[in-house]
């Protein structure tokens, strides 16, 4: 029984061991150079080392992570009756040494079923420059016993070649790196992209394939290639650092002996950081500047000055010079009414190297209406780095006739515009005689006219009133018709006073003695003496009841002695029969009571 | 009777003489339009300031006057004559359409009270006659009454009335709403409340002097409604509703 117990508890264990894992790290040298890469190496093995997910490296002090790569193998073992499998899973990471000195790689722990594991701290002591060993190689430079060195360094480095280390922002700048070697070089590879953090980068140059040309670089015979070379375009000002160059170089060695064929080694080595001290733009720049930093030149043409409405002209400005062309801006374009700018064709034509180029910008134009218009100054301003100044290019303004077009009728793809007002503005002032336009309410004559109206109706009541008693009076009717009688016997007697005829006196008589027993109101056919003798008692002045008497007297004597009757007696008579006539009408008769 | 309707015409034909000007005043009109076309525009302000001294009173002068202020960026005195000008003829389109942009160029935004569609249309009704024209309405269809009504003793004295009375109380209805209209514009005419500032800046306040509270800042242009006066300080009231104390010569009348 005891015996159970104990194997129960010994098989107990050997799962719990068999579950378990063990965590180791190592680096591949502790001491190395600035410019080369450490390895360090996280295994993790177990029966269940690959369900763990590749650790997460934390900031190491003084070093950069460039990556990292995985490999795993995988054993059987026999034991107690059964097969035990161990994986080994190893994450090797590629760490940039940042400064040199004394440095730890701190425990990194890994959790797995609830367990801690910890690595063990590493101590790596970091030297200037590469402390790689040089490799043994049959490479016929390294004959030359006087130059050659016992350090990888001397003979495989990347060299770096900058434009201006101290440029202004935007300005162009190349960096041009060079491998020199003196190995059999038989493979290269980037081992990570550049990041040209606070950069725009263009790229002028990336190798197809390993190309080494031999030259002669300070008495020592090297193979040179070109590795990489950019055009940047600092963003910001002050201290940037562009990051080295690493390149993964696999080196033929020499074979050991006579059967053994040479195998390849595979090595880091680092370009030296380039460090620009990158200057801001000066204050004073002018309102239409974008950005723009290098030499520039700037040209322009107009196809045609003389067009007819609706006919399209190009008008191209072309910027040639030195500068990022690839981030140009041109000015804004002034609106100019009636001429339509379409949206502009814009080429750009860069040099292998990135910097010197020219940018052609064509804006198609379609004049709309008839007339004289200025096709806009397009400026454009820059730094030049060169004067240390700002420049402002302008094009000239071009002027053109736009004459009356052949087509009248639009077409239908031609849609009909709306007329905008084009400017804002008071209207013109008024030309006209004043008029002192005061108020009417307050002119006297308007009241006055008001009260007339007023007036005018209880006037006209009273006028009828009085017209209707009129009217009822039988005599009163014979006084308005009188004056119409006397009328028509006048008339008669003044045709017989133009003939100097006789039967004037007739007609007076019979026209006066009418109308006088009509105003005087006695009965029709009265005798003259009647007449007289009703005039007295209406109060007609004496003088003229002894005219009248005279008139009637002649009428009569006229009536018994026909043509005892001069000329000069009728005219006299004529005169005298009018004045009475006068005298007469003026005269008021009282109506009787 | 003859004779009273001649004394009337003569009467009537008297009317435009009212409007008559000195040909003085009208030759000074002359060089002040002139000088305005060559771009002499002070010295088209004062002449024009010189005629509307000896009393005229005419839309076009103000106008005239307005845009002459506006040209020597008084924009403040630009807007009052506008203003004067649409009191005396409500009906100048050109004044209406100068007083709109010039109000666009006023530091103050200056909002009018958005009304509904009816309200707009006797706005509108109340705004195109003015009141001289009402005046001239209401004289003409007073005359139309009184000659109905002579016809209806005339002529329809003996016969049926019905007609002749239709048409009296119709005539007395329009010739109420003109009168009531009149009456109105007279009112308004001689309130004398609106006012424009011709300060750059005018501040505030919540009574009469400076030591009060601030309580806004207004600027050149901006038109406002004089509610009541205390020495050299007046209470208005801005398009918005805000009163507010400010110093009166910061402001001026649109009175004529």
């Amino acid at each position: 029984m005891k015996k159970f117990l104990c194997l129960f508890i010994i098989s107990l264990f050997s799962v719990v061991f068999a579950a378990d894992i063990e965590v180791d790290a190592y680096v591949n040298r502790t001491t190395i150079g600035v410019n080369d890469i450490l390895e360090y190496t996280i295994s993790i093995s177990g029966e269940n080392a690959d369900k763990i997910g590749t650790p997460e490296l934390p900031n190491i002090n003084g070093f950069r992570n460039g990556g990292v790569s995985t490999s795993s193998s995988s054993s059987y073992t026999y034991s107690g009756g059964k097969f035990n499998a161990s994986v080994t899973k190893e994450y090797v990471y590629s760490l940039i040494p940042q400064k040199t000195g004394r440095l730890t790689i701190p425990s990194i722990t890994l959790k797995y079923k609830k367990k801690s594991y910890k690595t063990r701290t590493i101590k790596i002591h970091v030297v200037q420059g590469s402390n790689e060993p040089a490799p043994k190689t049959s490479n016929s430079y390294s004959q030359q016993k006087d130059n050659s060195s016992e350090k990888l360094s001397d003979n495989l480095f990347i060299e770096v070649e900058v434009s201006d280390n101290t440029p202004y922002q935007n300005e162009p700048v190349t960096i041009k790196y060079t491998m020199y070697s003196r190995y059999n070089v038989t493979s290269l590879s980037f081992k990570e992209d550049q990041a040209y953090t606070g950069f725009w980068k263009e790229d002028v140059f990336t190798p197809s394939k390993i190309n080494f040309k031999r030259t002669n670089k300070n008495g020592v015979i090297f193979n040179r290639m070109v590795l990489k070379e950019v055009a940047l375009f600092p963003a910001l000002s002050g201290k940037v650092v562009v990051e080295p160059l690493a390149m993964s170089v696999d080196i033929q060695t020499n074979s050991r002996s006579f059967f053994s064929f040479g195998s390849s080694q595979t090595y880091t080595i680092k370009s030296k950081p380039v460090t620009f001290n990158i200057k801001s733009l000066p204050e004073n720049a002018p309102d239409n500047f974008t950005g723009a930093v290098g030499a520039f030149r700037m040209n322009s043409s107009i196809s045609e000055t003389e067009m007819k409405v609706g006919e399209p002209f190009t008008w191209s400005v072309t910027l040639t010079g030195k500068g990022n062309f690839n981030n140009l801006e041109l000015g804004k374009l002034p609106e100019v009414n009636h001429l339509r700018f379409f949206d502009p064709e814009t080429s750009t034509q860069v040099a292998n190297n990135k910097v010197s180029g020219s940018k052609t910008i064509s804006y198609l134009v379609m004049p709309q209406e008839v007339g004289t218009f200025q096709v806009p100054s397009l400026s454009f301003a820059y730094f030049d780095y060169q004067k240390k100044k700002y420049q402002t290019l302008k094009t000239p303004v071009y002027k053109i006739e736009v004459a009356e077009g052949d087509q009248k009728i639009l077409t239908s793809s031609t849609s009909q515009s709306i007329v905008s007002q084009e400017n804002f503005d008071i209207g013109f002032i008024v030309d006209s005689s004043l008029q002192n336009q005061s108020l009417l309410l307050h002119s006297p004559l308007y009241w006055f006219i008001v009260i007339l109206l007023f007036l005018a109706f209880p006037f006209t009541v009273i006028m009828q009133k009085r017209y209707d008693s009129l009217s009822s009076d039988q005599d009163y009717q014979r006084q308005k018709l009188a004056a119409k009688v006397l009328k028509k016997y006048l008339k008669l007697a003044d045709d017989h006073h133009k003939q100097g005829n006789q039967n004037f006196y007739s007609a007076v008589q019979s026209g006066l003695s009418s109308y006088l027993t009509d105003k005087l109101k006695i009965a029709k056919g009265s005798r003259i003496e009647d007449i007289i003798s009703a005039a007295v008692e209406k109060e007609i002045p004496e003088e003229l009841i002894f005219e009248l008497e005279m008139l009637f007297r002649k009428c009569n004597e006229a009536r018994f002695m026909p043509g005892g009757f001069s000329k000069e007696n009728i005219d006299n008579d004529y005169n005298k029969l009018q004045s009475i006539i006068s005298e007469l009408s003026k005269l008021k008769l009282r109506r009787k009571k | 009777m003859n004779r009273y309707i001649a004394f009337i015409i003569l009467i009537l034909l008297a009317i435009p003489s009212l409007y008559a000007i000195d040909d003085n005043i009208d030759s000074l009109n002359q060089k002040a339009v002139k000088a305005y076309q060559d771009k002499e525009y002070q010295t088209a302000l004062s002449d024009f300031i010189r005629i509307e001294k000896q009393g005229v009173i005419d839309a076009n002068l103000f106008y005239n006057m307005g845009n002459c202020y506006f040209r020597l960026e008084q924009l403040g005195m630009s807007i009052l004559y506008y203003k004067k000008a649409l009191k005396v003829n409500p009906t100048h389109s050109l004044a209406k359409k100068n007083l709109d942009f010039a109000f666009t160029l006023t530091r103050d935004k200056i909002e009018s009270s958005d009304s509904g569609a009816l309200e707009k249309i006797l706005k509108n009704l109340y705004h195109s006659f003015s009141l001289n024209t009402l005046a001239l309405i209401s004289i003409i269809l007073f005359a139309l009454l009184v000659l109905l009504l002579i016809i209806m003793q005339t002529l329809y004295r003996f016969k049926d009335k019905s007609l002749p009375v239709f048409f009296i109380f119709l005539i007395i209805i329009f010739l109420a709403a003109t009168v009531i209209i009149t009456s109105m514009k007279y009112s308004a005419y001689h309130k004398n409340s609106d006012a424009v500032i011709i300060a750059l800046t005018a501040v505030g306040f919540s009574g009469p002097g400076a030591e009060y509270t601030r309580v806004f800042t207004i600027h050149e242009g901006m038109t406002c409604n004089i509610e009541d006066k205390n020495e050299n300080w007046v209470l208005i009231k801005l398009p918005n509703g805000i009163g507010g104390w400010i110093e009166s010569n910061l402001l001026k009348r649109v009175s004529l």
